[in-house]
């Protein structure tokens, strides 16, 4: 006896539940039948598939790297079967969000790209008008409302934060998608009292040559958290805050003064993260704020490292140069090579080799049929006129 | 109209009634009866829970044409072990979280109550699911018919949902060839 026929809404429903992170069986799902690939290539399917699993899988890793003396070729490395449209040729990898990645480029002069791996779109958008020194950027979805689970090809916004060249100061700006604009730069100055004690600090700590200290932006990722973007500063690794909505800019406490290296991240519930290892333990802190608008920091996970992750000793030797948003991931990178190390199930697995990285910038989006727009949606037009020929001959309006 | 008063008092008294028994009695296709915890049947089931609400469950056991007796007792089994079991940690969502994905892994006791079944049962439970509106039992049912699907040839899925191929060699092989990465293994 063969098994019982199901309905679509039943074959729908099993197809939501095929995981994100290995779109190969979506893939082949589609393969199966026509029916299924008008399930799969619906936009309505997307829309559900996207809601159901609600955060999006990592399909790729893409370094920042410190590349004095000159570093390896930027590259994208998938980290799924799904494969993507070709990399932009030497370009700068600064930031993932939403589905985009932010490159900058070095051809006929600088400049940023916006680029969707998945559907290739490219948007090159220009130099943001400051003569920098040492940067960050992001680029992020602007739709007001917007889940961001899978927001490929609306309007976006870049944030560009640097380190001025000659006058070091850091300066911050955001460009706009919509009107083709950077806005007017914002300086971290005297206005900022917590700026004032910084600098105060770097100069009475030997942060500063003499009297003279310059505010280093690091040129790692920043965190995204609701209309504010986090950048990180080199002395003591203070916080710039830049409301990128407001155009306005200040300077917050880190958790620690001392972590040599840590990430930035958005935990959830609109809190700003901070991870860091210390000698061999994982320091997750997350910043709350009050009702009042009061901040403080609070330490929500401690982790032991050693013996988990190879690399990590009691002395140290682990950094956290990374982490995936909504998959609760941080990425490691030791002398041994770089690890993910997943905090629900503590599971470790190698993913690159040793370099030296800033940030490790991991590509999320959902990868289904049709989303590459080729064979698939041609086949499924193709198929739907069929449909409809069949129809009409049903229905007599067609004579053969 | 006294007639009237008087049915209409006879259907109060029994919609109390029914409102005073902590089960309810569901009617397969083949007219089977089956009595299921009220508090369960309205905790899993969208559907039964809107037919509780509005009254419309039968005494003598509201018709489910479209669910034959041996989907009808997995539901009524699978209800029933829900409301005995505790939930696990996993199922406890965590205050200290980046984010927390919907889809909560099968618990231990849900895998084994799908692992029994045949492939037939199993796909008559998905609809069984689908039909009354059971969110988890969907979880757990098609959660196990997605992982029958891993790593698997369309050839392969089509034989598993007895599933004719429509598609012309000339369509398959184009895209095949587009789509190469995803048959690696093949």
């Amino acid at each position: 006896m063969p098994p019982p026929e199901l309905t679509d809404d039943a074959i729908t429903e099993i197809l939501l539940r095929l995981p994100p992170g290995e779109p190969e069986n979506l893939m082949r799902a589609s393969l199966v039948c026509k029916p299924w690939l008008r399930i799969l290539t619906d936009p309505g399917f997307r829309r559900r598939y996207s809601a159901f699993h609600r955060t999006p899988p990592v399909l790729g890793l893409l370094h920042a790297c410190q590349v004095i003396g000159g570093g390896p070729p930027p590259s994208f490395n998938p980290t799924t079967a799904a494969p993507f449209t070709p990399y932009p040729y030497y370009r700068r990898p600064l930031d993932c969000h939403h589905g985009r990645v932010l490159l900058h480029a070095n051809d006929d002069g600088w400049y940023f790209v916006v680029w969707d791996p998945v559907t290739g779109d490219r948007q090159r958008v220009p130099e943001a008008g400051i003569n920098w020194l040492i940067y960050s950027a992001a680029v992020f979805c602007a739709v007001s409302g917007c889940d961001h689970i899978d927001c490929h090809g609306g309007p976006f916004r870049v944030v560009f934060i640097t380190t001025e060249d000659y006058t070091d100061a850091v300066k911050a700006t955001v460009y706009s998608s919509e009107t083709g604009a950077w806005s007017t730069p914002v300086t971290l100055g005297t206005d900022c009292e917590a700026f004032t004690q910084h600098v105060q600090h770097a100069i009475n700590n030997g942060g500063a040559i003499g009297t003279f200290y310059t505010p280093y932006v690091q040129p790692r990722r920043g965190a995204l958290v609701g209309d504010e973007m986090y950048f990180t500063l080199r002395w003591k690794n203070a916080i710039v805050k830049y409301n990128w909505s407001k155009n306005c800019i200040s300077l917050i406490d880190p958790p620690s003064h001392t972590a040599y290296f840590f990430t930035l991240t958005e935990m959830g519930d609109n809190a700003l993260g901070f991870a860091c290892i210390e000698g061999s333990s994982l320091h997750l802190w997350s910043r709350k704020v009050g009702t009042e608008g009061t901040a403080e920091w609070m330490q929500c996970r401690l982790i032991e490292l050693d013996g988990r992750i190879p690399g990590v000793k009691s002395k140290g030797g682990g950094h956290v140069v990374g982490s995936a948003e909504g998959v609760d991931v941080i990425f490691v990178a030791t002398d041994v090579g770089l690890f993910t190390f997943e905090l629900k199930s503590g599971r470790v697995t190698k993913v690159d080799d040793v370099q030296a990285y800033f940030s490790v910038l991991p590509y999320m989006s959902f990868y289904t049929p049709g989303t590459e727009g080729l064979v698939l949606s041609q086949l499924l037009i193709i198929s739907c006129i069929l449909h409809l020929a069949y129809l009409f001959v049903c229905l007599g309006l067609i004579r053969i | 109209m006294e007639v009237d008063k008087g049915k209409g008092e006879a259907e109060e008294t029994r919609k109390v009634a029914e409102a005073d028994r902590d089960t309810v009695t569901l009617k397969s296709s083949d007219g089977k009866l089956f009595e299921v915890s009220k508090e369960a049947a309205a905790r899993l089931s969208t559907v039964l829970a809107g037919m509780i609400a509005g009254g419309s469950i039968d005494d003598n056991g509201t018709d489910l044409k479209q669910i034959g007796s041996e989907a009808l007792e997995n539901v009524v089994d699978y209800c029933n072990k829900h409301a005995n079991s505790i939930p696990s940690a996993a199922l406890i969502s965590s205050s200290i979280s980046f984010n927390t994905a919907p889809f909560k892994e099968p618990e231990e006791w849900e895998r084994k109550f799908v692992d029994r079944l045949s492939h037939d049962a199993l796909f008559d439970l998905v609809e069984a699911a689908n039909f009354l509106g059971m969110e988890r039992l969907l979880d757990v049912t098609c959660h196990k018919i997605s992982e029958m699907m891993k790593g698997k040839s369309p050839d392969q899925i089509r034989e598993v949902f007895n599933i004719k191929n429509d598609y012309t060699k000339e369509e398959l092989e184009e895209i095949r060839q587009e789509l190469a990465w995803a048959f690696y293994d093949d």
